[in-house]
């Protein structure tokens, strides 16, 4: 391995570039690389920001307040603030087809890992069966990603569905209606496990205690707009130390289009137009190494395999999570004060076993502490005067459950090139379609989920359950999946693109299956299995 | 969200009442020129004439505004009257020195609180009667004015 191309700068091309600088390589990093904003006032609170910005609505809303919900606009729970719209920005001229999904895409530094929650999950044999190969395989390089990017974790009742076998940390200290929730689980253990409902403590990429130059959380509250230290993990802390090493260029403001070949197919390195301005520019490589997200992945092969071939192909198998949003009360919680100055994702997690439908649901649950409350008074059905006295009242025992759901390659799911004036000559069709039955398996866990809410002591009100629609969990995969099979449009176990010696897929797109649980620290830890391969 | 003109006197007269009536406060003039450059993200399609009427009903005062959010919110959740709040509550719950007190937890004795919102909830139940009474024939009549038009 000597010259390596690769393009994007998210978890998967950030840990993949790390992992070969370490074994020698050179490396070159191609990308859009739209930069996150700097932070506001990096040491303020999420009420000290409002206090203490000149304009506090520019911050919170946008410049032109575009960061409002109003009536109608189908809003999540909790959506993406003004400060992340870095995020999902796309280059002019990007206009995918899209039809019965709505992915979002990311063109930024550190892609859409810009904008998660941090949840960091290990997948077992269970969610590896049917990869080509196993949770060993995988097991020595989360270590390495844990040991990079700090997660939480502790010994609880989600251990044989979340292993601890990474170096952890410990998990932070529990908000009060977390708390209680959980010692409310530990007195109904029985009979909620009896019934497939296990819960613990999310793991997560946040810290709790320093690593390197990053801080242990100072529970600023914030996370949602963005962790102003980086305690929240963000793919620009791992840029920073692949920049370090002597063999490592970065370019930003560049979107490959292409891989460019020889004449006898092999790769030779990568075409891109530069962002903004069109202008074409080509990098050479040994290795070129696709890293981009499933969906641009996909799209930089496609337009190879055209450019070669002179043929449009289809590529089945788009996966993505299903997720449902349930709000729930926690009457207890009620008369209770609540920080903003805390941690603001996820404490717990939970794990559904659902033999009958042979899978396993994941879930995490947000305690509601800083937060936008327009959105959610949207949702009451009184006036906002009212609605404001009855979210002061409940506002403590508030949270939200958020159900995830695994998914399986299908060909009707599919992605392919359709001619356009665009900068490429193409755009993308992206055409996503449920599997027959799922919206109920998904209505009987979510049933489920709720009787185990209430044994928790809490109230699920009838109603105001979203499901999420598809593409909102970012988790897209499976459009050029690992296998042993020697079928087109495929990947071998080590991540190289079949008809090609040197174009590697090491994100999303290479996994021939979707476990509920979310997918980044797998998709890092995979990429640093194939960096350790080549 | 920052200005450099006055307000038009209707979106001050607007954004005064819904100040009020949300918080109980006069808006500062930061406030006010965030109200009214809020309004460049306003939705604008599917305005209907009763909105007008509603949000005329709004500007005469706490009273008014009191009876057209109850009534839109169950008759016409997508009224002018209603993204005009909405934008007012985004813009009141980030803002000094109202955010504190919008976002706040009530707390105590939770029997107490839950008397609290039963004695709030008759209340909302009145006010939506009477609302319902005032508005109703009047959103049916330029319903029904609107589709003779046509």
């Amino acid at each position: 391995m000597s010259r390596v191309v690769v393009v994007g700068s998210g978890p998967s091309a950030v840990h993949f570039a790390l992992t070969a600088l370490e074994r020698g390589a050179t490396v070159a990093m191609i990308d859009v690389g739209y930069p996150a904003p700097d932070p506001a006032l990096p040491d303020v609170d999420f009420n000290g920001l409002k206090e203490r910005l000149d304009d506090p609505a520019a911050y919170f809303l946008g410049e032109r307040g575009e960061g409002v919900v109003y009536p109608g606009d189908a809003a999540s729970y909790y959506g993406h603030p003004p400060t992340k719209d870095y995020v999902f920005r796309t280059p002019t001229g990007f206009s995918p087809e899209l039809s019965g999904m709505q992915p979002v895409f990311s063109f930024a530094r550190g892609g859409l890992a810009g904008a998660w929650t941090a949840g960091s999950y290990v997948w077992t044999d269970d969610d590896l069966e049917r990869f080509p190969f196993d949770h060993t395989a995988l097991q020595p390089h989360y270590d390495t990603v844990a040991r990079r990017i700090g997660v939480t974790g502790a010994p609880d009742d989600l251990e044989p569905f979340l292993p601890l076998d990474y170096s952890s940390q410990p998990p932070a200290a529990l908000d009060e209606h977390s708390s209680l929730l959980m010692d409310r689980y530990a007195t109904r253990r029985a009979g909620l496990t009896g019934s497939g409902f296990f819960l613990g403590r999310s793991r997560v990429a946040t810290l709790t205690q320093p690593l390197g130059t990053r801080p242990a959380c100072s529970n600023l509250g914030r996370c949602l707009w963005g962790c102003p230290t980086r305690s929240l993990y963000h793919p620009a802390v791992t840029l920073a130390q692949c920049l370090e090493h002597d063999g490592f260029s970065y370019h930003p403001g560049r979107y490959v289009t292409h891989v460019e070949l020889d004449e006898r197919g092999r790769v030779t390195g990568v075409g891109a137009n530069e962002v903004p301005g069109g202008g074409a520019t080509r990098f050479e490589g040994d290795t070129v190494v696709l890293a981009a997200g499933a969906l641009n992945s996909s799209k930089i092969y496609l337009e190879s395999l055209f450019r070669q071939r002179g043929e449009r192909v289809t590529l089945g198998g788009l996966m993505d999570n299903r997720q449902v949003h349930v709000p729930f009360l926690t009457p207890a919680m009620i008369g209770q004060d609540v920080s903003p100055a805390s941690y603001q994702f996820h404490h717990l997690a939970f794990g559904l076993v659902r033999p009958e439908a042979r899978e396993y649901v994941h879930g995490q649950i947000t305690t509601l502490k800083a937060a936008s409350i327009h959105p959610i008074l949207l949702g009451l059905p009184v006036g906002y005067r009212m609605a404001l006295a009855v979210l002061q009242t409940l506002r403590a025992g508030l949270g939200v459950a958020n159900v995830n759901f695994h998914d399986e390659r299908r060909e009707e799911s599919h992605v392919t090139l359709v001619p356009d004036d665009g900068p490429t000559g193409h755009r993308l069709v992206i055409n996503y379609v449920e599997a027959p039955g799922s919206a109920r398996r998904q209505d009987a866990a979510v049933t489920e989920v709720k009787r185990a809410l209430r044994a928790l002591g809490s109230v699920v009100p009838p109603g105001m359950s979203r499901i999420l629609p598809m593409g909102t969990s970012a988790h897209y995969a499976g459009t050029l999946p690992m296998t042993h099979r020697e079928d087109e449009h495929t990947c071998t176990p080590e991540g190289r693109v079949r008809g090609f010696d040197n174009l590697y897929v090491v994100d999303g797109a290479g996994f021939p299956f979707l476990p509920a649980k979310n997918l980044t620290l797998s998709l890092m830890a995979n990429a640093t299995r194939i960096a350790d391969t080549l | 969200m920052t200005a450099s003109v006055d307000p038009d006197p209707r979106l001050q007269q607007e954004c005064s009442v819904f100040t009020r009536y949300l918080t109980g406060r006069s808006p500062t003039p930061y406030v006010l020129r965030t109200y009214r450059d809020g309004h460049q993200s306003l939705p604008s399609a599917g305005i209907q004439p009763f909105d007008r009427i509603a949000l005329a009903l709004c500007r005469r005062g706490v009273a008014g505004a009191t009876l057209a959010d109850a009534y839109t919110r169950w008759f016409r959740p997508a009224s002018l009257v209603r993204l005009k709040l909405t934008l007012m509550l985004a813009i009141l719950e980030n803002t000094p020195p109202f955010h504190a007190a919008m976002t706040r937890c009530r707390t105590g004795a939770r029997i107490l609180l839950a008397l609290q919102l039963v004695v709030l909830g008759v209340w909302y139940g009145i006010t939506l009667v009477a609302a319902a009474l005032l508005l109703g024939p009047l959103h049916l009549a330029t319903s029904l004015g609107k589709r003779a038009g046509r």
